[in-house]
């Protein structure tokens, strides 16, 4: 009997039933049309997701209330009738397969506090549109601003809104009033001042989102369920108590059919992990939070946050919460739900929490992508790819990510594939990625593409072996991969030959044993994780970077940046910006800091970690083997990532 | 082809040589982009339409006013230049085929009150030169026609209507003054494209109401006009006058071809070529061409149900047409809801590019068993044998085609009727679907089989309520009625109004039974779940044989002499009768799904089995989906 049971018992919620408990939660994917209004991408998208077999797919962040387009962009526009033709497009393709349509519902004011969005300048928008996280637009008015006016102005909004999803058919719909959106922050009372029925005491603090949920119940009845979604604790000091949050949640309970409990705050960046957690925090950390509401209240509970497959069955088995929403899990693999249904929950993709899907689309205004589903985002480019019509020997050399990813894509489409790998395993520089403690979700990832393609029947893996040309050649092959990976970069600096000096892929895989007090020479992901990692193990460690402190914080998924540099700083980390490798002693690091002097680091070992270069001058060997030759992953591209390392193999192999 | 000689006998239309006398009637498929351009989807409808053969394709409601199209978005537009560049990818597609390209021009207030009488000189002029510009970039856009809209109370046919045109100035009073506009407009088209463009002119042939354009001054305005233009497009009614609404989207209740006297009344008097419009199919088209009562034939639905209809008829292979059952649901989404296109019968329509490589083959031959040989098991089976994939249907009766035979039984049906032996043909021909008759499916037949996947279509019964005095000799459900399966008296009552019960007591009065209907909840709400269009015709028709309908009225008890109900107001009132008709609604067949849903774990339920409210859109595209899933 499959171990997945109680996940797939249905729930009544208010007047619709869903098949499953999995939600697939709403996030901002950036696939709209610029005018905010419904794609093909963003049909294939939600499609491919509702085949997955979710019992409630909601679509992302969607905006009740007319925008500027340059602030909105590629976001649904839920002010216009216009939106209601893609909407019941979305829906039909939700319904579909049988799942359940939602949509989450968002007002927001990017407009700078001291003039209303109407009177905005050109200047003013450029400004607006120069700051490039969306974090950072969302306007934190004080309610105490609001006239009565403006409250209903904005309750309209919604009552608006919600009328046009019910016309497009939509099941349900979800209101944000978490991680400090607009309407949560009447409930604070730090932030609202207000001295009329809105502000004060808790229920009047609650007034203006039970009028809100009013108004919509008054435009659509029973007609819809309604989830309302907040954060139990903000997890700074402005927030709302959890005991106020409870209270609220107590008086809005009769209106609305289910309530989704999340965390934390998207205005500060320090909270951003709690609210999106990445790779480095604990798996379903709001659990418990959804517990206590559950407790608390007599309607259904939704739980988010860092949720899989296996933790949704045991949280709905214990009864802490009535449905598991989960976005990532789900972006990595939309069948995740399908595969434990039909049992083969052991080839379900998982998710790494890089949180690529989230930093496109959050800090750069970018469509959604996805490090391990190369297809993520980009469905509709892929719809009507037709299956090879002819079969072809595909030769795959190097069993990195790219390697394994190419063989596995190739194979899927019916060639023959061989993979060689001059280790005696696969894996590439990915088993150095995963190594770390803290790192389990790559493990995972590790062990799934490797069991995923020695499992394959269309793939011989010939393990241990370099592929010369010449064995190549004498193949016969139609086209080759050419997937050799990246050399570390060792720049020729004085002291570099010096044994103290090490290279951070030899430390990570325990190849060499540092000493005590080490310095680390480059700040990228790859030498913040070796620092953390030392660190936990009670090293003393100092990195010294030459770029800003800025610039380190977007060199990679930013959220996963700021938390993993507050965790250094938590474990007791020197960073060392604008600063640089000058030469390597016996005993020491030399560096020149950013005001230009030069300082000596005593240490036991200066671990090097200054990117990789692609190997090219191996490439070069196999560029007239076959008609056809790809070159993909980090002997391709530059500063490689597992993103790119998936997505150019997948495109190659698509192209054979 | 000798069955369709006529048909396919080409014609000059202006300069232009049309292939046959097909042409794809203008459409407002709403699956532009939402400001209006080209996208795949609109290029890959266009595709399928000029694909199957017919001789000219016209893109429907194309306003010539930018701002107009956009307040109504994912509609075409000639309002702009950059119209040029979208439509441009449309004329390529259809000649690509070998079809000849128009565009339906159109100047389309919603506004009833906005008249012609309130237009200043200026704005009649701006209007007349929005006109031209919009003929210009058809004509650069590589059009072969344009289709000048003043037909169903369209804005410019108003100047003629002295109703709706009060003015006093050189463009009202008399009919002459009345029809200057139109002439003025037809004059600057043609002083812009010359005879480059064929111009093609859309009219009522009567409104059809009393206070509407007749055939006389219509007439008296065509002969104006026919100098002017290379084809009259002769329909009927007007838009904004609910009763007319069934003659131009004409309801499986009408017959068909009803417009098709206007056109001959023209066609005698004109010199100049006819088109005629309205429920027509490729055997009236041959009927009406041979007999020279128009020259072309323009439909839509028809194309829409089977896109391939025409090469078919041409081929030899007229029984392989899917014909429309005129339910409408093509318009109501547009129409009424601003909705893209879907079709009951056609689960491609509007999703072509979804659906580009639903002909190929799935990657692994599967074993597939479908319970239920009703329309949604018949589409799935077929679907799923045109895949590649090994299929047994397993049908309980002795023949296809489930409650569809309910659906098809009365004489007012016989397009459905049509679309059922269709159906039923192309399943037992299908290569790869094995049809088991009179066999009851059961979890141990189902598994004999060793199924990789198992699709339930078992369909759903009807519901009965409980309720006190009900015997078995005073109540019948609908559909053995419709089916001559069941007797019944000659005062019926029938309770619940949807569609299947209006049909019923339709019926039924037909045969001359006195009827009353009841239903507990308010009448829009009721027909909210039928196409608009079909439910007003429906409701007329009802009306016009006697029936009796009460609305927020329930059924709450049996007595000696007929039935209790309450009515609105709560008051409790005796309806005398003999026999109680009970359409109540139809529930899913929950023994079936449960019997079979955890036998494999690939299994889809769809069809009325999967819906509480189900009909033949839902029951064909979930056959169809399970079919290209599986």
């Amino acid at each position: 009997m499959n171990k997945y049971r109680n996940i797939f018992q249905p729930l009544q919620i208010g007047p619709i039933i869903t098949k499953n408990r999995i939600e697939v939660s709403p996030g901002a994917n950036l696939l709209g049309t610029e005018e905010g209004f419904v794609s093909r991408e963003l049909i294939e998208w939600t499609k491919r997701m509702a085949k997955g077999d979710a019992g409630v797919v909601t679509v992302g962040m969607s905006f009740v209330n007319p925008m500027e387009q340059e602030l909105r962009g590629f976001s649904l526009d839920l002010s216009n009738n216009k939106v209601v033709n893609g909407l019941s497009r979305l829906v039909e393709s939700i319904h579909r397969y049988g799942a359940m349509a939602s949509i989450e519902m968002v007002y927001m004011d990017f407009a700078p506090p001291e003039k209303p969005q109407s009177e905005l300048t050109e200047e003013d928008l450029a400004r607006i549109r120069n700051e490039t996280s969306i974090n950072d637009k969302i306007r934190v008015t004080p309610p105490v601003e609001l006239t009565n006016d403006d409250i209903k102005e904005i309750i309209n909004y919604y009552a608006e809104a919600a009328e046009r999803c019910l016309r497009a058919g939509m099941d349900m719909i979800l209101i944000h009033g978490a991680h400090e959106m607009f309407i949560s922050q009447f409930l604070s009372p730090y932030k609202n001042k207000r001295t009329d029925k809105y502000g004060g005491s808790v229920e009047n603090r609650s007034r203006f989102v039970l009028e809100l949920l009013d108004a919509i119940r008054a435009r659509i009845g029973h007609k819809m369920a309604i989830e309302y979604r907040l954060s139990a604790e903000e997890l700074t000091t402005t927030g709302p108590s959890l005991e106020d949050t409870l209270r609220f949640a107590e008086l809005i309970q009769d209106k609305i059919d289910i309530l989704h409990v999340s965390a934390g705050t998207l205005s500060n960046d320090q909270i951003m992990g709690n609210v999106i957690q990445p790779i480095y925090y604990e798996r379903g950390l709001n659990v418990h939070y959804a517990e206590k509401f559950k407790k608390h209240l007599s309607i259904p509970v939704t739980t988010v946050g860092s949720l899989n497959i296996d933790l949704a069955e045991e949280v709905i088995t214990s009864g802490k919460a009535d449905m598991v929403a989960m976005l990532r899990t789900i972006i990595a693999d939309p069948d995740a739900v399908r595969k434990a249904k039909y049992d083969q929950a052991e080839r379900i993709r998982p998710c790494i929490r890089c949180n690529t899907c989230i930093n496109l689309p959050h800090y750069f205004f970018l469509p959604v992508r996805c490090a391990v589903n190369p297809l993520a985002g980009r469905e509709a480019e892929f719809m009507n790819e037709p299956y090879p019509a002819k079969k072809k020997k595909v030769i795959v050399i190097g069993g990195g990510p790219a390697g394994m990813e190419a063989a596995r894509t190739a194979a899927d489409r019916g060639h023959e594939v061989i993979l060689y790998e001059k280790n005696p395993q696969l894996g590439g520089t990915l088993i150095m990625a995963a190594a770390a403690t803290f790192k389990k979700d790559m493990k995972e990832y590790l062990d799934w593409t490797i069991r995923m393609t020695t499992d394959h029947p269309g793939i011989k893996v010939k393990l241990a072996t370099e592929a010369a040309p010449q064995l190549v050649a004498a193949e016969n092959p139609d086209a080759v991969i050419v997937a050799v990976g990246a050399r570390p970069n060792l720049p020729n600096i004085p002291g570099i030959d010096n044994e103290i000096a090490v290279w951070v892929g030899d430390v990570h895989l325990g190849r060499i044993q540092v000493g005590n007090d080490i310095v680390i020479a480059g700040g990228g992901m790859t030498g913040c994780e070796t620092a953390l990692d030392l660190a936990l193990k009670g090293k003393k460690v100092t990195i010294i970077e030459m770029i800003t402190f800025e610039e380190v914080v977007t060199s990679a998924p930013i959220i996963n940046m700021i938390s993993l540099l507050s965790l250094l700083k938590k474990n007791g980390v020197k960073l060392m910006t604008e600063t640089k490798l000058k030469n390597i002693t016996d005993n020491a690091a030399v560096v020149v800091d950013k005001k230009g002097e030069t300082v000596r680091l005593p240490c036991d070992n200066v671990v090097l970690s200054l990117g990789v270069n692609p190997r090219s001058e191996i490439v070069e060997e196999y560029k007239n083997l076959a008609s056809d030759v790809y070159v993909v992953g980090d002997c391709r591209v530059k500063r490689g990532s597992l993103w790119t390392a998936t997505t150019t193999a997948f495109d190659a192999a698509m192209d054979i | 082809m000798a069955d369709y000689e006529h048909v396919f006998t080409p014609i000059k239309v202006g300069n232009v040589n049309i292939k046959n006398r097909i042409e794809v009637a203008p459409m407002m498929p709403m699956i532009a982009s939402n400001d209006c351009g080209v996208g795949p989807e609109m290029i890959e409808w266009t595709r399928a339409l000029a694909r199957g053969g017919a001789g000219l394709v016209t893109l429907g409601d194309t306003c010539v006013s930018g701002k107009l199209s956009l307040e109504v978005g994912h509609v075409l537009t000639l309002g702009f230049d950059r119209a040029v560049n979208d439509l441009n990818k449309l004329v390529e597609t259809i000649k690509r085929y070998g079809a000849c390209a128009s565009i339906e021009v159109s100047y389309h207030v919603a506004d009833e009150n906005y008249t012609p009488t309130q237009l200043t000189g200026e704005e009649i002029k701006e209007l007349i030169d929005m006109y031209a510009l919009a003929s210009v970039r058809a004509l650069h856009a590589g059009m072969d026609m344009i289709l000048i809209h003043a037909g169903h109370g369209h804005f410019i046919s108003q100047f003629l209507s002295p109703y709706r045109n009060k003015r006093t100035d050189n463009y009202g009073g008399s009919f002459e003054n009345r029809a200057r506009f139109l002439v003025e407009l037809l004059d600057a088209i043609r002083d812009k494209v010359g005879d480059e463009l064929a111009i093609a002119y859309r009219i009522s042939g009567d409104e059809l109401i009393p206070e509407g354009l007749h055939f006389k001054e219509q007439f008296a305005l065509t002969k104006i006009l026919e100098d002017r233009i290379d084809i009259l497009h002769v329909s009927a009614g007007k838009l904004y006058d609910d009763e007319t609404l069934k003659r131009m989207f004409q309801p499986i209740y009408l017959p068909r071809g009803l417009n098709v006297y206007l056109a001959e009344k023209f066609k005698k008097e004109l010199k100049i070529p006819i088109t005629t419009v309205g429920g027509m199919d490729l055997n009236l088209a041959e009927e009406v061409i041979t007999e020279g009562k128009a020259d072309m034939v323009a439909m839509a639905r028809g194309i829409i149900a089977d896109p391939d209809c025409v090469n078919k008829a041409r081929s030899g292979q007229k029984e392989k047409i899917r014909p429309c059952v005129r339910c409408n649901t093509c318009i109501d989404r547009a129409h009424s809801y601003y909705l893209s296109v879907r079709c009951a019968v056609n689960p491609v329509a509007g999703r072509e590019v979804e659906y580009m490589l639903a002909g190929s083959k799935a990657a692994v031959k599967k074993k597939i068993v479908v319970i239920g040989g009703g329309p949604a098991g018949m589409e799935a089976a077929r679907r799923a044998a045109k895949r590649g994939h090994s299929v047994v249907l397993f049908e309980k009766d002795g023949q296809l085609g489930g409650n569809l035979h309910r659906a098809a039984s009365m004489p007012f049906k016989d397009d459905m009727k049509k679309y059922l032996q269709w159906a039923i043909r192309e399943t037992m021909n299908a290569p790869g679907v094995q049809v088991k008759l009179s066999t009851e499916a059961t979890p141990e037949k189902v598994m004999a089989e060793q199924p990789d996947g198992i699709i339930v279509a078992a369909g759903s019964i009807p519901i009965r309520p409980d309720l006190p005095g009900m015997s078995k000799d005073n109540v019948v459900w609908a559909g053995d009625v419709d089916t001559g399966d069941v007797k019944v008296g000659e005062n019926i009552l029938v309770a619940g109004a949807g569609l299947i019960g209006s049909e019923t007591a339709l019926y039924l009065a037909q045969t001359g039974k006195k009827m009353t209907m009841i239903d507990m909840r308010p009448i829009e709400e009721v027909d909210k779940d039928i196409p608009f269009f079909n439910v007003i015709a429906l409701r007329e028709l009802l009306a016009e044989n006697g029936v009796v309908t009460k609305a927020e009225t329930k059924l709450e008890a049996f007595n000696a002499t007929g039935v209790t109900v309450k009515d609105k107001t709560g008051k409790r009132i005796e309806i005398p009768c003999d026999t109680v008709v009970l359409s109540l609604g139809m529930k899913p067949r929950q023994d079936a799904i449960e019997a079979f849903v955890h036998l494999v774990p690939e299994v889809y339920i769809i069809g009325d089995c999967n819906n509480e409210r189900g009909n033949l859109y839902k029951a064909v595209s979930e056959g169809f989906f399970a079919g290209m899933d599986v």
